[in-house]
């Protein structure tokens, strides 16, 4: 029954309100009942009472009577005198009141015409004693005509009244049964309302708190951490069964956060994180958490690979620091006793050096007789710069007249030509003469001839002055660099004259410069020992550094292992690449 | 029969002695407007005017150069109804003459040069013959000697 506890509760108190209303409505009917009971006894009541009064008003009107008979008074015919007024009244207002009953009223009716004889048998016997005195009206009351009036009167008038007890008793009974059944609803129905209340609010209340201790206690276990709960009352469409599901899915999300955080915990970075919503915060932190601890296992490892290349290097940089201080050590010593050799040496050097000196003066003297000899040289240079300006124009000349040459051979190639024209036409035209042409034929082949001949001849000039004059153009040129090379001899000439100058002064300068050189040789062999002593201490160090370098070189090696150590430590975390 | 030798490059071509007239050597040549690459002008000779061809052109293709053994063969050709006329033939390399007297008809006659006649050895080389006749149509020849001749008048 797919309830909510709302329309649950509704229901129970509709049910409750309708049995109220039910047993309201039977209480008011029985009322009513009741009431109208009540008025009909009142009704028969006030028949009784008019019957009680016209009874009452004709015993009077006889009791009157009889008083003034025996008295003979007129005030005691004062009653009669009353019933005479009101009897007429007091049968109408019964009448009146019995109109519901016909026989009553019919008995009532016929009981007036008695009544109204009995107050005529009344005022007979009053007139009589008025009249005729005591004595007939004692006759008249004797024969009892008057009683048996009042008697046949209330007779029936008894008749009425008693049924109108009957009446009432009836009336009474129907009371007391109207009552009865009054009691005996609201003694029934009651209880019922009561129990289906109290039944209703017991279902309402433990259709509530049975599945809201389930997910209490279920949330006590998730408070407890513990997530691997069931909810049984998940199945309701109610609210509660709605709460048992968002229960659920909060518990599923849950485990499902749970597994990502195991998978996490075991290393496990590729896990995706969906986030069920945009207000999921723990997906969220969790996913933010996995990109940064992937961010930081990345970094980590790049770290790891760098500090163990670092480290690597390091080692590597060590081992070659090592070699080298093994190296300087060895190189120190070297040098120290190179240093001590040094200073042996300088020792000889000084006595080379006084040979040197003697050497120089040598060599100053030699320098200056070279000096003289460059001299000489020099002037000689000079004169054949001169000579090879002198060729070079001679060499002009020759060029320009080898061009005059060439003008000539075109003159005799030309006039070669036309003396070929001349003897090809004077061919033809000893030819067109026949027979007498035929000597002059053989004197224009022999003039062809030699014309040809005078050709090749002057081509073969034209090709020996050309040839003639780019000798001579290379001889130009030649002369040219010779002259260059001349002028450049001069130069080196003089400056090595200067050159020599110097070395003279320079040698003859030499002499001091021995003496000082004395010194300094004192003060090379003092250093050099210095030199040896501060090696020594050198090489000690040098030495200490290696051994430190060693001892880091070690502490590189632990580094290695430590960054491997890493290196293994982060290898468990998968990482979405 | 005696021939005047054109030698180009390594060519050798005859024209017969009794045509020509007269060889002279270059002189300036009055231009001659014509549709004719090979005409290139017109020679006074003697008061005559001389319509000239660019042998050259026409045997190796390329214009005669301006060298001192450039010449102008001046040949006879007979017109018909006008008797001989001379025509000028512009070379290089005519600077002999030679005898012979077995031409053999020559294998090939090559379209567009029907003055190209039969060959003889001359030597170790060939020499192929010119027929001077046959340089230009006559109606042509006799259009560019008018043409020449007025272009002279002028």
């Amino acid at each position: 029954m797919n309830w909510t506890i709302s329309k649950k509760i509704l229901a129970g108190y509709g049910v409750s309100t309708i049995l109220l209303l039910a047993v309201c409505g039977s209480v008011f009917f029985d009322l009513r009942t009741l009431h109208q009971q009540f008025d009909e006894r009142a009704h028969s009541s006030a028949k009784v009472g008019a019957l009680d009064d016209v009874d009452g008003l004709m015993r009077e009107a006889l009791s009157s009577e009889r008083a003034y008979i025996i008295t003979g008074d007129e005030k005691s015919l004062a009653p009669l005198n009353d019933a005479h007024a009101k009897l007429g009244p007091a049968i109408d207002r019964l009448i009146g009141i019995l109109a519901d009953d016909p026989k009553e009223t019919s008995t009532v009716g016929s009981a007036r015409q008695n009544i109204d004889a009995f107050l005529a048998v009344m005022d007979e016997a009053v007139n009589l004693r008025r009249t005729q005195g005591f004595e007939a009206a004692a006759t008249v009351v004797n024969s009892g005509r008057g009683a048996r009036l009042l008697e046949t009167v209330q007779q029936s008038l008894d008749s009425v009244r008693n049924e109108e007890d009957a009446n009432a008793k009836g009336a009474e009974q129907q009371v007391d049964a109207s009552i009865d059944s009054l009691r005996a609803a609201i003694e029934i129905a009651a209880p019922i309302v009561i129990v289906v209340m109290i039944g209703i609010g017991i279902f309402s209340a433990r259709s509530i708190s049975r599945p809201l201790k389930t997910i209490t206690g279920a949330a006590g276990r998730i408070a407890r951490g513990d997530v691997d709960v069931e909810i049984p009352s998940a199945k309701g469409g109610d609210e509660v069964g709605q709460l048992a599901r968002s229960f659920e899915q909060m518990v599923d999300a849950l485990k499902t956060s749970a597994a990502t955080s195991e998978r996490i915990a075991a290393g496990d970075l590729t896990v995706q994180i969906a986030p069920q919503s945009d207000t999921d915060v723990v997906s969220r932190s969790q996913a933010q958490m996995v990109a940064q601890l992937s961010e930081l296992i990345g970094q980590v490892q790049q770290s790891g690979v760098q500090v163990n290349s670092s480290a690597v290097e390091i080692a590597a940089v060590a081992k070659q620091q090592q070699a080298t201080a093994n190296e300087v050590a060895s190189t120190t010593t070297e040098i120290s006793s190179t240093a001590k050799e040094m200073s042996a040496t300088s020792t000889e050097l000084l006595k080379t050096a006084d040979q040197v000196s003697l050497v120089a003066t040598e060599t100053a003297s030699l320098a200056t007789q070279g000096k003289t000899n460059l001299a000489r040289m020099e002037a000689i240079i000079q004169q054949i710069n001169d000579a090879s300006t002198a060729i070079t124009s001679r060499l002009g000349v020759i060029n320009e007249k080898a061009g005059n040459i060439n003008t000539v051979v075109t003159t005799i190639t030309k006039v070669a030509d036309q003396t070929n024209l001349l003897s090809l036409n004077a061919a033809i035209e000893a030819e067109k003469a026949g027979e007498y042409g035929k000597g002059f034929s053989v004197v224009a082949t022999e003039i062809r001839r030699l014309a040809d001949q005078t050709a090749a001849s002057s081509g073969d000039i034209e090709r020996i002055v050309k040839e003639m004059t780019s000798a001579v153009a290379a001889g130009v040129m030649g002369m040219d660099k010779f002259a260059e090379e001349v002028r450049r001899g001069a130069n080196e000439i003089g400056e090595t004259r200067r050159q020599l100058d110097e070395v003279v002064t320079q040698v003859q300068s030499l002499a001091p410069n021995v003496e000082t050189l004395h010194e300094g040789m004192r003060a090379q062999t003092q250093g050099a020992e210095q030199i040896s002593d501060a090696l020594s201490q050198l090489g000690e160090a040098a030495r200490q550094t290696a051994d430190s370098i060693r001892d880091s070189s070690r502490a590189v090696e632990q580094l290695n292992d430590a960054t491997h150590g890493l290196q293994g430590a982060i290898a468990r975390f998968k990482i979405r690449s | 029969m005696l021939y005047l030798l054109v030698r180009l490059a390594d060519d050798a071509y005859a024209i017969e002695a009794d045509c020509v007239r007269r060889i002279v050597p270059f002189a300036k040549l009055k231009p001659l407007p014509c549709d004719l690459p090979e005409v290139v002008g017109v020679l006074n000779f003697h008061g005559s005017a001389v319509p000239v061809l660019d042998l050259t052109l026409l045997l190796a293709g390329t214009p005669s150069r301006e060298l001192i053994g450039t010449r102008i063969v001046l040949a006879n050709v007979e017109l018909p109804g006008a008797g001989s006329r001379l025509l000028g033939l512009l070379t290089e390399g005519a600077t002999s003459v030679a005898r012979f007297d077995d031409f053999q008809p020559a294998g090939i006659r090559p379209d567009g040069r029907p003055w190209l006649g039969p060959v003889a050895e001359h030597g170790h080389v060939f020499v192929q013959r010119i027929e001077i006749g046959s340089l230009l149509p006559p109606a042509v020849l006799d259009a560019l000697i008018r043409d020449s001749e007025s272009a002279l008048a002028a």
